[in-house]
């Protein structure tokens, strides 16, 4: 080897090794719902895949590398802006690496948000907003399955939703519950700061969503053979508490880990302020035929964010009958569902009537796989389609959605195999 | 070239807020190259920095040590490169670009190669052609298809197969059949820093385009462990 060829080998190593930073910060906990309003979300571009030889016949997106330069940038971006980084996560979906970082006490986040906005390295920046799980425990309704209301047992006859991906964005689901058992195909976690735990909100949604049909206990899901994905980017603020809370970035990742899986159903049972990265990753969801149910704030009139957000399926709990008529009307009170701790409550609140019709578009899309978002919301509610019911939404009719997307004959199949069989005569 | 290259390194290396600049050292128990061992099935160091500019347009150096003459004497390899990649949709992209592979040793096995690829999250496919492949006169043109796909935790499975043709001038006087097949599969862990990876390739036909040994193994397991920054 020559002289000049060592020389540059050892440059090169030396001026590699000199980029590495000694002292790196940790990622801390977010999981404060108070800690939220003094952070923002700064975006970096991740630069489109290409032709690495070091990425070792890989596809060129290999995360790792690039990873480290882009957080110098945002170590340099603190330091210029005396801002702590917190935490990041890429959100391939968008091109971009999502850093949270915490501004001091004398700078407002607008203030900082403007200035950032036109900084060249950055893509793109905004507050941290904090969302809410849409549910609550209510004891003191009688007993009225919903399932009902909908010839569950009918509609199972011709769909399970099996094998439809859906992802519920929620808090932590009991995936060893007796009635979910096996149901589960992943749970993963997005809140920094506190391990995956089985919390009510998450439990109750995916109960309704997924539980085990015919095994004599509890109670049966509407999509009892869908795959669901139980992402926790909500946290239950205590366990006297069912009050949940979510940040825009705990939902950008699960977002992005949707995607990355090829969630077919996205469930956003919650509400909060309208935030551009969602929005952002939630349009290239639907660009893709995914469809997203989102449960409707009933103490906002266009019923909040992501309810509000075009081409989601915005669903409201039936006891809501002031509601806009392009809301889907599904059972929202007295349904039993899972519980942690192996156990059944009942729940009332958008929250379940949005895990409600998240089952229904995985029965649709087991039916006629290829059905867009448009077309499974003209199903359910025909009536606020075509202006029949002007200002007033009505309850989905689940068999006669049915029948209509999928051009299958639902429940009136199964009364006349029922008035056929020697039991009816 | 050294000039070259450290005034390359130099321009890129200045100051541009716009830009990312990253690197690897990567520790490999045998550096295979389109499934033939470049170290003569020895392990080898690897070092690479790229320079990613907001615009789409990217360069960077690779350096390897190889031992081609396969009398365990210790050269380098040493590739450069630039290209410019885009996005063509929400989850494709395309890239175009060229490459020069130089190796120490007065071998003569210097050669460039240009490159037109297409690339989405987890899968990518490249095209590339060389008219003077490892010096020697051999119009190559080599295809890919590379395929990621996360596992649980922070595994990862790696797919690769590839396709070698050379021009019919070259096979002749070679004795080897046009086209020569190579595949790699494996798994791979990504630490907060550190990439390992366990592959296994395979290799179809003789090294023919290539100035290393036929007594090689075909087939081969190998390990790295690389670290990024």
């Amino acid at each position: 080897m020559s002289h000049g060829c060592r020389a540059f080998l050892i440059a090169l190593c030396l001026g590699l090794a000199a980029c590495v930073p000694l002292d790196r910060h940790p990622t801390e906990t977010l999981a404060i719902p108070g800690s939220t309003a003094r952070q923002i979300l700064v975006m970096l571009r991740l630069p489109p895949p290409h032709f690495r030889p070091d990425a070792d016949y890989a596809t060129g997106y290999h995360l790792l590398f690039g990873r480290d330069a882009r957080r110098r940038i945002a170590e340099a971006l603190a330091e210029e802006h005396n801002l702590k980084l917190i935490a990041d996560w890429p959100m391939l979906a968008l091109g971009v690496d999502c850093f949270v970082m915490e501004i001091p006490a004398e700078n407002s986040a607008a203030y900082l948000v403007e200035r950032l906005s036109q900084d060249p390295r950055v893509e793109s920046v905004q507050r941290m907003n904090l969302f809410q799980v849409l549910g609550h425990n209510d004891p003191l309704y009688p007993l009225q399955p919903s399932a009902k209301l909908w010839h569950l047992a009918d509609l199972h006859e011709i769909a399970t939703g099996k094998d439809v991906r859906v992802a519920q964005i929620d808090t932590g689901v009991e995936v060893n519950h007796p009635d979910l058992d096996g149901r589960v195909t992943l749970a993963q976690n997005f809140v920094d700061g506190s391990p995956y735990v089985a919390e009510t909100h998450g439990t109750a949604v995916a109960g309704i969503i997924a539980a085990r049909a015919d095994d004599g206990i509890g109670i049966a899901g509407v999509a009892p053979r869908a795959k669901l994905m139980a992402l926790r980017a909500c946290w239950q603020e205590s366990d006297f508490s069912d009050a949940a809370f979510c940040s825009s970035f705990t939902l950008a990742k699960a977002l992005q880990f949707s995607l990355e899986h090829n969630a077919q159903v996205i469930n956003l049972s919650l509400g909060g302020p309208p935030d551009r990265l969602l929005e952002r990753l939630m349009n290239v969801a639907l660009a893709h035929g995914v469809t997203i149910v989102a449960a409707v704030d009933p103490q906002i009139g266009n019923g909040g964010f992501p309810a509000s957000h075009a081409g989601v399926l915005a669903v409201s709990g039936d006891e809501a009958r002031e509601a806009r008529a392009d809301f889907l009307l599904a059972p929202g009170r007295d349904i039993p569902t899972t519980t942690p701790g192996r156990r059944w409550s009942f729940v009332a609140g958008s929250s379940f009537a949005a895990a409600h019709v998240t089952g229904m578009v995985a029965l649709l899309r087991e039916l006629t796989p290829r059905i867009t978002s448009a077309q499974i919301h003209d199903a359910l509610a025909p009536a606020a389609t075509s202006g029949l019911a002007a200002g007033r939404p009505v309850m989905i009719d689940a068999c006669a959605a049915i029948a209509r997307a999928a051009a299958t004959c639902a429940c009136a199949c199964a009364v006349t195999r029922e008035a056929g069989s020697p039991l009816s005569r | 070239m050294l000039r070259g290259a450290i005034a390359l390194c130099g321009l890129l290396l200045a100051f541009e807020v716009r830009a990312q600049v990253s690197g690897s050292l990567t520790l490999v128990s045998d550096y295979r190259y389109r499934g033939v061992s470049l170290s003569d099935e020895n392990p080898a160091a690897q070092a690479s920095v790229a320079y990613d500019h907001s615009s789409g347009w990217y360069a960077g150096a690779f350096g390897s040590s190889v031992d081609v003459s396969g009398q365990s004497r210790r050269d380098l390899q040493l590739l450069s490169y630039f290209g410019y990649a885009s996005r063509a949709g929400e989850r494709l992209t395309w890239e175009a670009g060229a490459s020069y592979y130089a190796f120490t040793g007065g071998g003569g096995y210097d050669y460039p190669e240009v490159y037109w690829g297409l690339a989405s999250t987890n899968v990518s496919g490249r095209i590339y052609y060389a008219p003077r492949y490892f010096g020697q006169r051999a119009g190559v043109v080599y295809a890919e298809l590379n395929a990621e796909r996360p596992l649980i935790y922070r595994l990862h499975a790696i797919g690769h197969i590839g396709i070698l043709r050379l021009d019919s001038q070259s096979a002749s006087s070679y004795g080897s059949g046009r086209y020569r097949f190579d595949v790699r599969a494996g798994i791979g862990v990504d630490l907060d820093q550190l990439s390992l990876r366990l592959t296994w390739l395979a290799a179809d036909a003789s090294n023919g385009a290539y100035p290393v040994s036929e007594s090689r193994n075909r087939t081969a397991v190998t390990m790295s462990m690389s670290r990024a920054f």
